[in-house]
């Protein structure tokens, strides 16, 4: 020990034998100095916002050549395949067509939309959320729409429910087995997804403290209640019935999630979002849906409240609804199209998840997203404090 | 000898435990599915591909190589001020100082990103190049000025004396006799500095935004977001990175050991 | 900071032990006043105060402060039963990373004494990879080897030992800090063993102790300085882990810097999240304190933990 050392020996003795071998080469601070001086500064901020201008009056699925050319904005969705899909069918072409430089981040959460909007640090202007979450807080954590740049005369109702945001998709969210493991005596509905005898091997389901609506519905309906008396939610009741199969529970936390845990095999029935399954059932997977008395669900474009490029985000909205990127983000991911123009031609592995094919809508059930908007923190705490248990 | 066996073989799998599991990202990121199933069924090159294709990838691996040099050289210079003044410097509060100078490494880290997530909001440096400075300086100064101290205190002054009886003047006298003589413990110095920023993760991602990430961020929401092998090229290019850094490293120390 | 703050500096180089010749000889030397020596610290403390204190200090204001002035943060952490649980795994985890860090680095670190250069560099070459190889590397290959049906369970298959589930377990989130912490632990130990005089253990066994008997009595007493250091800073570093139990772990069995995270990042409660911070710094500031007195005690000396400090 150095007696001269003014600090703790516990530190320095850690790094004492790192030091004596680790000599290191001028070499490398030479080169560190050169990527410094080639690499230049590729950062910043957003840009200024684009003039509103360019972008009014633009039919759905289109914008302006180079309108945008100083914008720099962000495009915020739930992340893996789904995102990707997304990019690829609006994202990247929008970014190309109107100059925008489109940053992308997710996944979307409502409580970071909510802390960057209360701590006046604004970071996303265009995200894929929920429409429970933007009409409960429209003009509060969300912008108003300008339905002068977002044309929605192609959408199949024209007024949305909220002004704060237009649809985005459509998707199923229900129960999704294996079929390898099930085989000729597979689940049929939410009686057997809480039924481990009958049905042993892992479940898997929502893991977040703010749930997609179904996952109380889920458990209430595999206790007998009728699809017409859900709401308002029994959530004592329904907890109950998840606290009897908690131990054969497993949680995902983001989409991508639900499709590692479907094609790794870690559980054998997940509750999850259609478009996750079929991605696991693209890589390998084996997974068939049960449509009786699943859920159908709608994600929306929204633009968070006090975004620096609320022009440039209703111009990526706009152009995201046009009917030919809708048809694409359809084909990309097995998710609906919301424009009534859009005619996606689906692979037979999506055609077997598509959430509005005929035989779907009519056994299918639409969670009361006023109830869920309106109820949102009691539910999340109900669901977050069960988690936690 | 022979009964130090039992204890190889311990230290073997101990060691085997520290080296091998890492290694296991380098088949993975030749997958040729979108699965991070192991082992792989079918072989490619796309994931290098989708990494270099991909511009957030890449312009993220490049935002943390700038920074963490920009840190390296920051940390360095105040890192080697502060620790000469105080093993050569007798005042008041040294202890003081020095104590506040290694606090980052001993204040849990989600703390100190907390803390600085506050201040950047207030001074609106969330997600700029200027806030990562300063925070990944702030943390790599410890793993600067322990080995530039400890490479000070034993290092004889009066050379330094010599010199300046000589008619050197103090600044002149340490560029020209100090400097060369702690300029390993520098280097080293730079090098932990370095690898602190460039493998920082926490605190980054309180600071980071879409507009500016690095590269441990970038892996850190690609593993909670994404089944994407992509991160598994990011990983083995990593690896090699180091790799080759500490060959470099071991080669020098050889050199230097014949030359000597 | 409060966690290493020192006793109050006592008169220069009075108590310092005394160095070797050339050192204390500086005492006086040179010809440019010593206290001009201090200008050069003042821009680096500067930054720390400005860059670290200041927002660390920030955190602590705000737990009595937000929402309102008063204690309110801290009763809500002493009567949450949920935050509670999560104080009490965070130091059960901490303290299991410390036991295994020591148990499996301490023969290691006793290796790395006895064993001649070449094996030496090897087993130091291991213990230093966790300096070299990012974080996120790392992590990221433990979720592929630990993973439902990842290469841990292939190769317990293949062995005919049956499946684990350890992705999104407290023990998966233990294997991942402790591989990360062991260098924390090794290089203290070897260190402190490396500069007992062998010999001493010899002498113990010429009058007549078994080998065994003179490992446990003259060599570990010797090494105990290591075994604070390195216990010290892995008990520390583990309180503050993140990353890793937020991708290896389970949502369920929160860690207190993922509860920190989420009630700042996502709920916004400044205050709450300033009483967990409490939490932290407090409970890593007593370790650090009790450590140095044991330390103390044991080992005669404090020089293992905060001698340096005491100027």
């Amino acid at each position: 020990m150095s007696p001269r050392s003014p600090f703790p020996g516990a530190v320095t003795g850690a790094f004492r034998g790192a030091r004596t071998r680790r000599p290191a080469p001028a070499g490398v601070a030479l080169a560190t100095v050169g990527v410094l001086l080639t690499a230049g500064c590729a950062q910043g901020g957003p840009g200024e916002d684009a003039d509103a201008a360019d972008l009014v009056g633009q039919p759905a699925g289109t914008v302006k050549k180079d309108a945008l050319d100083d914008v720099r904005m962000t495009f915020v969705s739930y992340g893996g395949g789904m995102q990707d899909g997304q990019e690829g069918a609006f994202v990247k072409p929008f970014a190309k067509e109107s100059g925008a430089d489109v940053l992308t981040d997710g996944p979307t959460d409502p409580a970071k939309i909510k802390a960057q909007v209360t701590s006046k640090n604004v970071l996303w202007d265009v995200v894929d959320t929920t429409p429970w979450d933007a009409a409960a807080n429209c003009g509060t954590l969300y912008e108003k729409l300008d339905y002068k740049i977002i044309n929605t005369s192609q959408l199949p109702d024209q007024t949305p429910e909220s002004p704060c945001m237009v649809p985005s998709l459509i998707y199923g969210y229900g129960l999704y087995y294996n079929a390898d493991k099930y085989g000729d005596n597979p689940p049929t509905g939410w009686a057997d997804f809480f039924d481990t005898e009958k049905f042993p091997g892992k479940r898997a389901v929502d893991g977040r403290p703010t749930p997609t609506p179904g996952i109380f519905e889920a458990a209430l309906l595999a206790d007998g209640v009728g699809p017409s008396k859900l709401y308002p939610l029994d959530t004592k009741r329904a907890l109950r019935k998840w606290d009897a199969v908690k131990s054969d529970l497993t949680y995902w936390k983001t989409g991508a999630q639900q499709t590692q845990i479907a094609q790794s095999g870690q559980a054998d029935m997940v509750m999850a979002w259609s478009g996750r399954v079929y991605e696991a059932n693209a890589n390998g997977a084996n997974f068939r849906p049960v449509w009786n008395n699943s859920f159908t669900l709608y994600d929306v474009f929204a633009v968070p409240k006090g975004s620096k490029n609320t022009k440039a985000a209703m111009g990526l909205i706009n152009y995201a609804l046009g009917a030919q990127q809708q048809t694409k983000q359809a084909e990309y991911t097995s998710y609906a199209p919301v424009n009534t123009n859009s005619k996606p031609k689906l692979s037979p592995q999506a055609k077997k998840l598509d959430p509005v094919q005929e035989t779907v809508l009519n056994q299918s059930i639409t969670p009361d997203f006023a109830y869920w908007g309106k109820n949102r923190d009691k539910l999340s705490k109900a669901w977050t404090d069960w988690l936690n248990r | 000898m022979s009964r130090r066996i039992p204890l190889k073989i311990f230290g073997a799998l101990v060691a085997l435990w520290l080296v091998a599991p890492t290694l296991v990202v380098i088949p993975l990121s030749f997958t040729g599915q979108r699965s991070l199933a192991f082992p792989p069924e079918r072989w490619s090159l796309r994931w290098y591909e989708a990494f270099f294709d991909d511009r957030r990838w890449v312009a993220d691996l490049l935002n943390s190589l700038q920074i963490a040099a920009l840190v390296g050289v920051l940390a360095t210079v105040a890192g080697t001020a502060a620790s000469y003044a105080l093993t050569r410097g007798r005042f008041r509060g040294r202890g003081v100082a020095g104590a506040l100078l290694i606090a980052p490494m001993l204040v849990p880290t989600v703390v100190f990103g907390v803390g600085v997530y506050a201040l950047f909001l207030e001074l609106r440096l969330v997600g700029t190049f200027t806030g990562f400075l300063v925070a990944h300086t702030v943390l790599a100064l410890p793993f600067v000025i322990i080995p530039v101290s400890s490479v000070l205190s034993r290092f004889d002054t009066t050379l330094e004396r010599a010199a300046a009886i000589c008619g050197a003047s103090r600044a002149r006298a340490f560029f020209r006799v100090t400097l060369p003589v702690i300029a390993p413990g520098l280097l080293s110095g730079f090098m932990f500095a370095f690898v602190t920023s460039f493998d920082e993760v926490v605190v980054s991602l309180f600071i980071s935004s879409p507009y500016l990430e690095t590269l441990p961020v970038r892996m850190y929401s690609s593993i909670q977001r994404d089944v994407d092998p992509t991160i598994a090229a990011a990983a083995t290019l990593i690896i090699c990175f180091t790799s080759a850094l500490i060959a470099v490293a071991l080669l020098a120390q050889s050199r230097r050991r014949r030359v000597s | 900071m409060t966690a290493i703050s020192p006793r109050p500096a006592p008169g220069p180089a009075a108590d310092r032990p005394a160095g070797p010749g050339p050192r204390s000889g500086d005492a006086g030397g040179g010809r440019a006043p010593r206290s001009r020596r201090p200008l050069l610290l003042v821009p680096t403390v500067l930054l720390v105060l400005a860059g670290f204190v200041y927002p660390v200090g920030t955190i602590v204001v705000r737990s009595v402060t937000q929402p309102e002035f008063g204690p309110q943060n801290f009763s809500w952490l002493l009567h949450d039963a949920t935050s509670l649980q999560v104080l009490g795994r965070t130091l059960v985890v901490a303290a299991l990373a410390t036991l295994i860090t020591l148990v499996l680095g301490y023969p290691y670190a006793y290796l790395m004494t006895v064993s001649g250069p070449a094996l030496r560099g090897l087993l130091m070459l291991a213990v230093l990879m966790p300096f070299w190889t990012s974080l996120m590397v790392r992590v990221f290959a433990w979720v592929i080897i630990l993973q439902d049906h990842g290469v841990l369970n292939t190769v317990l298959g293949a062995l005919g030992l049956g499946e684990t589930h350890l992705l999104g377990t407290t023990t998966g989130v233990l294997i991942g800090i402790c591989q990360l912490l062991m260098p924390f632990m090794v290089l203290p130990l070897f260190n402190a063993m490396r500069s007992i005089d062998r010999r001493v253990v010899q002498a113990g066994m010429i009058c007549g102790a078994p080998p065994w008997k003179a490992f446990w009595r003259v060599f570990v007493p010797l090494s105990l300085p290591g075994v604070f250091a390195g216990s010290l800073m892995v008990f520390i570093l583990s309180l503050g882990f993140y990353v890793t139990p937020a991708v290896l772990g389970s949502p369920r069995q929160e860690l207190l810097p993922n509860a920190l995270y989420t009630q700042i990042s996502e709920l916004l409660n400044w205050g709450r999240g300033g009483a967990l911070a409490v939490a932290l710094l407090l409970t890593a500031g007593v370790l650090l304190a009790v450590t140095t007195w044991v330390s103390k005690r044991v080992t005669g000396k404090a020089a293992g933990v905060t001698g340096g400090l005491e100027l």
